[in-house]
């Protein structure tokens, strides 16, 4: 079974919601698929899977993960670090080191070892867009960071209380209310995607910053505090499932498969410009929740550490833990990232302005 | 209802899932005792050897485990002075002063008991709150939270003791320091130079354990001599384990007020363990009879100590269950848990899902009443380690206080924290400076500040008219006035040469203080 590189894989919705096609990319042929592996793989191409003999054999590799445990990114790295390390024959270990949005574990990475024994897993939204406006202390160069490849990548969602104002997307346009969106802070995701649909819209609505983490806002969305909640998919829709919350806008261009009833921000009436502008916030979450490694990565270990990834992802265990724990994995190859984050590097002047705003406030 | 507490009962003992339990127990007793590991990273730690287990073991497991690291991280505040968990410090300021006593065995028995009635209480009021969990959830916002941190804020004139304005200047001092790091609103960067590490504020644990557990193994270096001081030629007998155990019920009232809080501030996601175990001993010393001897060893401070850590992790799980909102860092990690074992929190828990809810309550009583039994079993040879020679306990000591320090969030800079709180802390033992105040206004003000911001950017100042506001300027009124006027009162009744004159409580102080030297 083979696919374009680029689609995504969202074959792996949540077991909740009963829906148990595994179709796309690397999903129930597993093992079988070691030989066709997927376009793009240039140094990983010749070695196979399970030979269990790499460069980094043997030795400790610290997966470090920038947010206290809990969170999504510490689920993917914890899910992921066993079956990586099955595929290096080393010890992958998860750390955490909190700080500055992840920027302080992105900084360490900079610093630190370039045998292959220090990754991370990005956040890569928030990080990429930070270096893009110029956040003091986002000194690395998007383009040379080493991508080893992408665990998961699910789309923003835009969240209204199941009791709230809204029914839908259309009626949070038509009405003039001049909404509260909840966000974590200026430059958090909640804020850049909130800030996005505000002047796309043109809601005239106010981005509240106090939020200290998801869970104030949630409940501040519960109690009508805020009308509107951006967030990202499989975060959001853990209260969607409550029944606390309802989705109203999917900021990607194409529909989710956990959600085929929402519609898309592309498929609203946008300007030409505002079209640009929403094309290029895309790219940038084509990103998502990549491994990667520090800027002049050893050749031979970044090698490895690709072809191991690649084949963690075709074994059976890993895409059904995926699929259990509601974590859905949308691998793409090291290359395939490279060339994503290649490509947002240079993002067009009115997003970088647009992302310099929202870091700033206004 | 009834019958979902029977039903979750039987859902728990479940031999396997019984077992499960007792394992659980066993990981978080170890985990609590020693400081550093705590108990939200051990939980992500656990998380895969979950999958393959049943919802009901999954929980029995992993709340079992989590629910323990806060009864046992008493034992290692209260033997050692480092804080076992960034939750038991509280319980320390009082404990580890009995313990310097050779008071070791009913400071234990206190704080061993009162954890398991404040769990108990906690398991009730999760319990009993399941019917009306979600409108009270609700009916509070960032307005009240913002008056409840004013209130907590007050009993800083109670915990600065008779130098009121050492105390305040400590609280100064505080607040500074909670002022470091992004501001949450307009994303400034303060008093953080430069520094990356310093954006998200100095951390809680390594400023805990350097202010109390730090300072408390330099007065050990500096004396060289065991922990507690031996009674009598070669007596080391712990004993006093039954009195600390009545001193739990004697003051009943107390502990239920101070579980009450853990449990209230539990459910607020911004607050937490760390803040609600300050806010219950400054509540404790600002009604107790004897508010000199806190900090000196008096089991008031233990007991709320105790009690409140317990309970708190009921209140966190009242969000969790019912939103699917985690209060703290250890239930965000657990619902992780929860919706890989197919649980959904939310509406549900609470009707067609209430036995597995109320096995969860049991749970908390079960794995509690365990631990406890277990720790009164293991608790004198434990005691009895504080009778070593400072100078072959203290590099055990100094490794605990690094590694605790260092890897709440694994940073290097954080060893320098908890230096220079170490140094801080061994001044202010040497020169009588408070230290509850500094570190309840760290703590406090930023989030008071947040909360502040929040209310305002939500709703301008109309919050203001809010009735529960209202209650809660109220009561901080109250709490300034009455010191204020008590001691107008005793001024005019008895005028007494030299106001800072100590009566009866600070004899003890004294010789506490200058141990050192001697």
């Amino acid at each position: 079974m083979r696919c374009h590189p680029l689609m995504r894989n969202r074959a792996l919705p949540l077991a909740a919601a009963g829906l148990l096609a595994l179709s796309g990319c690397g999903g129930d042929d597993g093992g079988q698929d070691t030989a066709q592996a997927p376009t793009g793989g240039t140094t990983a191409e010749a070695a196979s899977c399970g030979s269990g003999e790499t460069s980094l054999t043997g030795k400790t590799v610290r997966l470090v993960v920038g947010t206290d445990p809990g969170g999504g990114y510490d689920a993917y790295a914890r899910m992921v670090a066993p079956h990586l390390g099955e595929q290096l024959g080393a010890d992958v270990v998860v750390e955490n080191e909190p700080g500055a949005g992840g920027l302080k574990a992105v900084n360490s990475l900079l610093a630190g070892k370039k045998d292959g024994t220090h990754l991370m897993i990005m956040n890569a939204q928030g990080n990429v867009s930070s270096r893009i406006a110029g956040v003091q202390g986002a000194n690395f160069e998007i383009a040379e960071l080493s991508y080893i490849g992408r665990v998961a990548s699910e789309p923003e969602i835009i969240t209204g209380a199941s009791d709230g104002p809204y029914k839908s997307w259309d009626d949070v346009v038509a009405a003039d209310d001049n909404p509260k969106i909840g966000t974590t802070g200026l430059g958090s995701a909640a804020y850049i995607n909130g800030a996005l649909v505000n002047e796309v819209f043109d809601l005239g609505g106010k981005l509240i910053t106090g939020y200290d983490s998801a869970s104030e806002a949630e409940l501040g969305l519960v109690s009508g505090d805020i009308q509107l909640l951006p967030g990202n998919q499989s975060s959001r829709l853990e209260q969607i499932e409550a029944g606390d919350a309802i989705a109203l806008l999917v900021l990607d261009a194409e529909r989710s498969e956990e959600l085929p009833d929402i519609p898309t921000i592309l498929e609203q009436d946008l300007s030409d410009e505002d079209q640009e502008l929403v094309e290029a916030h895309n790219a940038l979450g084509e990103i998502g929740r990549p491994l990667i490694g520090p800027p002049g990565l050893d050749e031979e270990a970044l090698g490895d550490l690709r072809q191991a990834m690649q084949c963690a992802f075709e074994t059976d265990e890993l895409q059904k833990e995926a699929e259990e724990s509601g974590r859905p994995l949308s691998y793409l190859t090291g290359e395939e990232t490279q060339a994503l984050a290649e490509e947002v590097a240079s993002p067009p002047k009115q997003y970088e302005d647009f992302l310099k705003k929202a870091y700033q406030g206004s | 209802v009834l019958d979902a507490v029977f039903q979750g009962l039987m859902l728990l003992l479940e031999p396997e899932t019984f077992a499960l339990m007792l394992l659980g127990v066993a990981i978080g007793f170890v985990v609590g005792v020693l400081p550093g590991l705590g108990g939200a990273v051990t939980l992500a730690l656990m998380i895969p050897f979950t999958f393959s287990m049943e919802p009901a073991q999954v929980f029995a497991f992993l709340l079992g485990m989590w629910v323990v690291t806060s009864t046992t991280g008493d034992i290692t505040s209260v033997l050692f002075g480092i804080p076992g968990e960034s939750t038991s410090a509280a319980a320390m300021l009082d404990g580890y002063p009995m313990t310097r006593r050779g008071e070791a065995g009913r400071a234990l028995g206190a704080v061993l008991m009162s954890s398991l009635l404040g769990a108990v209480f906690g398991a009730l009021v999760l319990a009993a709150s399941i019917p009306v969990i979600r409108p009270l959830i609700l009916a509070l916002g960032p307005p009240a939270f913002f008056a409840l941190t004013l209130v907590g804020l007050t009993f800083i004139i109670a915990l600065s003791g008779k130098n009121v304005i050492r105390g305040f200047l400590m609280a100064g001092f505080g607040f500074v320091i909670g002022m470091i790091g992004l501001d949450s609103s307009s994303g400034i960067p303060r008093y953080t130079f430069g520094q990356l590490d310093l954006w998200d504020g100095i951390d809680l644990v390594p400023l805990v354990v350097g202010l109390f557990g730090g300072a408390e193994v330099l007065q050990l270096m500096l004396s060289r001599r065991s922990i507690a001081q031996r009674p009598d030629a070669g007596d080391m007998r712990v004993s006093g384990v039954g009195r600390g155990v009545r001193d739990a019920f004697t003051h009943w009232w107390l502990v239920i007020r101070s579980s009450g809080i853990g449990v209230g501030l539990g459910v607020i996601p911004g607050m937490g363990g760390s803040v609600s175990q300050f806010i219950a001993y400054g509540h404790a010393q600002a009604t107790s009879k004897n508010p000199d001897t806190f900090g000196k060893g008096n089991i008031e401070g233990v007991l709320a100590a105790g009690a409140n850590n317990n309970a708190k992790d009921s209140g966190s799980l009242i969000p969790t269950i019912a939103f699917g909102i985690p209060g703290s860092v250890g239930t965000a990690v657990l619902l992780g848990a929860f919706l890989i074992a197919g649980l959904t929190p939310g509406k549900e828990m609470l009707t067609t899902e209430l036995p597995v809810t109320m096995s969860m309550v049991w749970v908390m009583v079960i794995a509690n009443a365990v631990a406890v039994a277990v720790a009164f079993v293991i608790l004198r040879p434990l005691a009895r380690l504080t009778y070593i020679r400072g100078t072959l306990l203290v590099p055990f000591l100094l490794v605990l206080v690094g590694i605790g320090a260092y890897s709440a969030s694994n940073s290097f800079l954080d060893i320098f924290v908890m230096l220079a709180a170490a140094a801080v802390g061994v001044l202010a033992i040497r020169f009588d400076w408070p230290r509850v105040p500094f570190l309840l206004a760290a703590i406090l003000g930023a989030i008071a500040e947040r909360y502040l911001f929040l209310s305002y950017s939500l709703s301008g100042w109309s919050w203001l008219k809010d009735p529960i506001v209202i209650a809660l300027f109220l009561v901080c009124i109250a709490a300034i006035a009455r010191p204020v006027v008590s001691s107008a009162r005793a001024r005019s009744t008895a005028r007494r040469p030299g106001g800072d004159m100590p009566d009866e409580g600070p004899a003890q102080d004294a010789t506490d203080i200058s141990a050192g030297r001697r």
